[in-house]
């Protein structure tokens, strides 16, 4: 009975090998005995297994449906006529409570939904709009309400810049509204004789802070490009031109594609985005950057202008500049992200201090860079990303090719770190062809003690004890991307598309993470 | 008119779900999957609706729907784990049964009993069959909350199982 019931267990679990099974089956048939304690496990495991009841999936099967074909409502299950059912069977008190409830559900249903069209709707929840600076509200006809009506279904609010709204609904959840935000409240027919909250994003960023919703009725929100159902989360949707993003902080959301039936399910820490281009896809699910130890942030989104912002959101912003520019500037491309040309590159006006004492204190830094490396190099190491005046006073680079620049041949064809502690400050160069055209995830990694680990596109490429400290960092040095903003000759011109640097060593599930999630 | 019926449905589902819920658990060892085959017995049914023919179990007819997308499931899963024949023959003909439903029913009230039994013979095993059976959680996860080795985990699985099948079995059998 012992090996029975191993068999058995590994039967229940699913890991059976070829053999074992023989050897159950022979088991099986040598006796009623064995086979009935086999049957009691298998029921006892059928038993446990049915206990599992948590889960309400109306929400994610009625998601699945809309859009779908609609099949005539007499379809459903009708009276049985060709097959009575006894009135004591399961099936048949399933029958008539199924009918019981289908018909007035369907008649109400309609009903209501004509009477939602017609008239006032006294089933709608209208939430409380408080709002800074001037936001402006439309009824559906277009016409501007009055600024201290109630909101009614089909209101449009615009949040113009410089100003913000925060929707308030009686259980709590609150969705602020950010400038450039375009809401309509209580868009979806589909769900018109319900209490549900229903909004959509024409465009624009919503922040939402939702409770626990009822079963059954979500919150769903709507843009051009995708629908969210939420039962209780905390996320950001921004309806962009082009796509719509989702970033989950809390919770779940189910994300689908507009006409697609099966959603992503985005969950704490991850972002998901729906490209219309793409057709109704499950969208992909990546992991969200980490945040904490940030310095400096650029994502090169400007698309014009000569500045590039830090994004960090952490201390004073270490904006970039554009120096030395000629007559072929840098070049911003669609959707993010600069090409340098023949001259000029990105300096802070200051010395990066904040990146300095942080890591000077920590003794730790992580300095990140998607890029696409530069077709040759001039003078190498051309600097990608570099805390330098000149070579001579440096304290990290990230960078393209030997210092023996072109006269090599291949050596341009790969990417160098260099760090200065107070042991070193050797390069590291990483495998010849390392760098090429194609989109690149740099990382270079420091921990306190002295540990550093290089990696390229989610690959550890090396690892090094430099030991030392960062304690005698120079002071004074600024941020440059492109080239060295001492003057020194070594511009740099492939593309940058995005720029982090952190006081502290990333991890390595971290630094995969970020390779996941791309630059952005 | 699309709102009704969709509402409709909604009702349907509502109803069905646990029922529909019970035969893919049974029969489906992936955890994660279990939730999306649900679903697709829901879409399935909703898209084949012109098929159902009214007297026929609305019940029985979507858990034909289920044992056609799970016996899709197991071909799939058979590529990648091992050997779930006798298992899934077995447990298949069991919700078959024709008397499934009224002995179900006494099956779980005497479980839940039992679980409670356990909860006193045992604890870790218990836990274990708690996070494991009515949270859905993989005896991977299971481990790292208690601290202990997968494989740890599933010998605690193992004895409560056996423990359970003899309380059951007991209780099933006095009058």
């Amino acid at each position: 009975m012992k090996r029975l019931d191993e068999l058995t267990q590994l039967a229940i679990e699913g890991s059976l090998s070829a053999d074992e099974e023989a050897e159950l089956e022979r088991l099986l048939a040598s006796g009623t005995v064995v086979k009935r304690r086999f049957q009691e496990l298998i029921d006892t495991e059928i038993a446990l297994r049915g206990l599992d009841e948590r889960l309400d999936l109306s929400d994610a099967v009625m998601a699945r449906l809309s859009g779908r074909a609609m099949p005539p409502l007499s379809v459903l299950p009708a009276p049985p006529v060709s097959e009575p059912v006894s009135k004591d069977s399961f099936e048949g008190k399933v029958e008539r409570w199924t009918l019981r409830l289908i018909v007035p559900i369907a008649a109400a249903a309609a009903v209501t939904l004509a009477f939602a069209l017609f008239h006032d709707r006294t089933d709608f929840e209208a939430p409380a709009l408080a709002v800074t600076g001037t936001v402006r509200v439309a009824d559906e006809s277009g016409k501007e309400a009055a600024p201290d009506r109630p909101l009614r279904p089909g209101d449009l609010i615009r949040v113009p810049t410089g100003a913000a709204g925060t929707l308030s609904y009686r259980d709590e959840t609150r969705i602020d509204l950010t400038a450039g935000a375009e809401v309509r409240v209580d868009s979806d027919p589909a769900r018109g004789g319900e209490k549900s909250k229903s909004l959509e994003l024409v465009a624009g960023t919503l922040a939402a802070e939702v409770a626990v919703q009822p079963a059954g009725q979500p919150l769903v929100v709507r843009t051009p490009h995708a629908v969210a159902v939420v039962r209780g989360t905390r996320f950001i949707l921004e309806a962009q031109d082009d796509r719509t993003r989702l970033e989950v902080s809390e919770g779940r959301v189910d994300f689908f594609a507009a006409g697609a039936t099966s959603p992503a399910v985005v969950t704490a820490g991850r972002f998901a985005e729906v490209d219309p281009s793409a057709g109704a896809v499950v969208p992909l699910v990546r992991p969200l950057r980490h945040t904490d130890g940030l310095l400096a942030l650029y994502t090169f989104e400007e698309g014009s202008g000569e500045t590039v912002h830090d994004r960090s959101e952490q201390g004073d912003a270490l904006d970039l500049t554009l120096s030395g520019a000629g007559a072929d500037p840098l070049e911003w491309l669609p959707g993010g992200g600069i090409r340098f040309g023949k001259k000029g590159h990105l300096a802070t006006r200051r010395p990066a201090r904040k990146i300095i004492e942080a890591c000077r204190s920590s003794d730790e830094i992580t300095v990140e860079a998607w890029v696409e490396a530069a077709p040759s190099v001039a003078s190498g190491p051309a600097r990608i990303v570099t805390l330098s005046r000149a070579s001579e006073r440096l304290n990290f680079t990230l960078a393209q090719g030997d210092s023996q620049g072109d006269s090599q041949g291949d050596p341009e064809r790969r990417y160098v770190a260099r760090l200065r502690s107070s042991k070193t400050v050797a390069d590291w160069p990483a495998p010849v062809g390392s760098a090429t055209g194609r989109l690149s995830h740099l990382v270079l990694v420091r921990e306190a003690g002295g540990r550093e680990t290089f990696w390229l596109d989610g690959e550890r490429i090396g690892e090094r004890d430099a030991g030392g400290s960062l304690k005698e960092w120079f002071d004074d040095l600024p941020l440059g991307i492109g080239d060295d903003p001492g003057g020194e000759n070594r511009s740099w011109r492939g593309s940058c598309h995005l720029v982090a640097i952190y006081r502290r060593a990333l991890a390595p599930a971290e630094v995969m993470d970020h390779h996941e999630a791309g630059p952005r | 008119m699309l709102a009704g019926d969709l509402e409709a449905y909604r009702q349907i589902v509502l109803r069905y779900q646990n029922e529909v819920m019970r035969v893919v658990n049974a029969l489906v060892f992936d955890l994660s999957a279990r939730e999306d085959i649900v679903q697709q017995v829901f879409v399935r049914a909703y898209l084949a609706l012109d098929q159902y023919e009214p007297g026929r179990g609305f019940g029985k007819w979507l858990k034909a729907i289920a044992r056609n997308l799970v016996r899709e499931e197991l071909r799939k899963t058979l590529r990648h784990r091992g050997r779930v024949e006798a298992y899934a023959k077995l447990a298949l003909e069991r919700l078959d049964s024709p008397d499934d439903e009224e002995l179900r029913l006494a099956r779980e009230q005497a479980l839940r009993d039992c679980l409670e039994t356990l909860e006193q013979q045992d604890t870790h095993a218990a836990r274990a069959v708690r996070w494991h059976y009515l949270e859905a959680r993989q005896t991977a996860d299971i481990a790292v909350e208690m601290k202990r080795s997968a494989g740890a985990v599933r010998t605690l699985l193992y004895r409560a199982r056996a423990l359970l099948r003899d309380c059951l079995e007991s209780k099933l059998a006095s009058p």
